[in-house]
């Protein structure tokens, strides 16, 4: 889970580019500093389902139904570095 | 053949799953299923097996059957994560094996109208098993525990 934690991370943009993540049940919402610096490409490498939600810098990628411990396990990450 | 009888977690008001407003469900991106609008804030078990999946906002449960090895996620309003489980009251945890009518979640519904969310709440299935039918309820308005919302045929 935390290496997963971490791609999600960096197919975010890397830290400095999440504002905030949370973990829903099947999707990981959150804001993004700049939406533009998505990796779309590593997103779907991590087997997401069909495309990110993108409203301005407003994200959403639904995951499946782990979304809620690799939303913890980022924040973790992103907390402890 | 075996059929598993889902049952509506809620009392009212059936919604086709097309006209959630929300994508993600609308889309079936997570699975294909039924929505109700609830008439009061009481989620039940749908069948009967083990909780799997409890969100810590109390707003979202799925339930693995004992049997047949289908799995039913329950979503009690739209965007209600962010209430961070104000408004909703956990009856069970993580683990636990229910039964089917059993009560699992209280919730207000007018603090989910207050903050601004839609009530509508999904009932649908993440991960069916292969070769499985699904036969959605005909009922306009079903009552919780009691009305079946959903047929899965495993053949």
């Amino acid at each position: 889970m935390e290496e997963q934690a971490r791609q999600f991370i960096e197919a975010l943009g890397g830290q400095e580019n999440i504002k905030e993540i949370e973990g829903c049940i099947t999707r990981l919402r959150g804001t993004l500093v700049d939406s533009a610096k998505l990796d779309r490409k590593k997103l779907q490498s991590l087997r997401i389902i069909g495309q990110p939600i993108i409203l301005g810098n407003g994200i959403q990628v639904v995951v499946g139904t782990h979304a809620e411990l690799i939303g913890t396990a980022m924040n973790k990450i992103m907390k402890d570095g | 053949m075996t059929q598993i009888q889902i049952l509506s977690p809620f009392s009212g008001a059936v919604v086709p799953m097309e006209d959630v407003p929300d994508p993600v469900f609308a889309q079936k991106m997570l699975g294909d299923g039924l929505a109700v609008h609830p008439d009061e804030g009481l989620a039940v078990a749908p069948i009967s097996g083990k909780l799997i999946i409890f969100h810590s906002a109390g707003h979202a449960f799925a339930i693995e059957a004992a049997k047949g090895h289908v799995t039913v996620l329950v979503h009690i309003g739209l965007d209600t994560v962010r209430m961070k489980g104000e408004g909703f009251r956990c009856l069970a945890k993580v683990g636990d094996c229910v039964s089917a009518g059993q009560r699992l979640v209280e919730f207000n519904l007018n603090a989910i109208v207050k903050a601004g969310y839609s009530v509508v709440s999904c009932v649908l299935l993440p991960e069916p098993p292969e070769g499985i039918q699904l036969a959605k309820s005909e009922l306009s308005h079903v009552i919780a525990g009691t009305d079946t919302l959903l047929t899965v045929l495993i053949p």
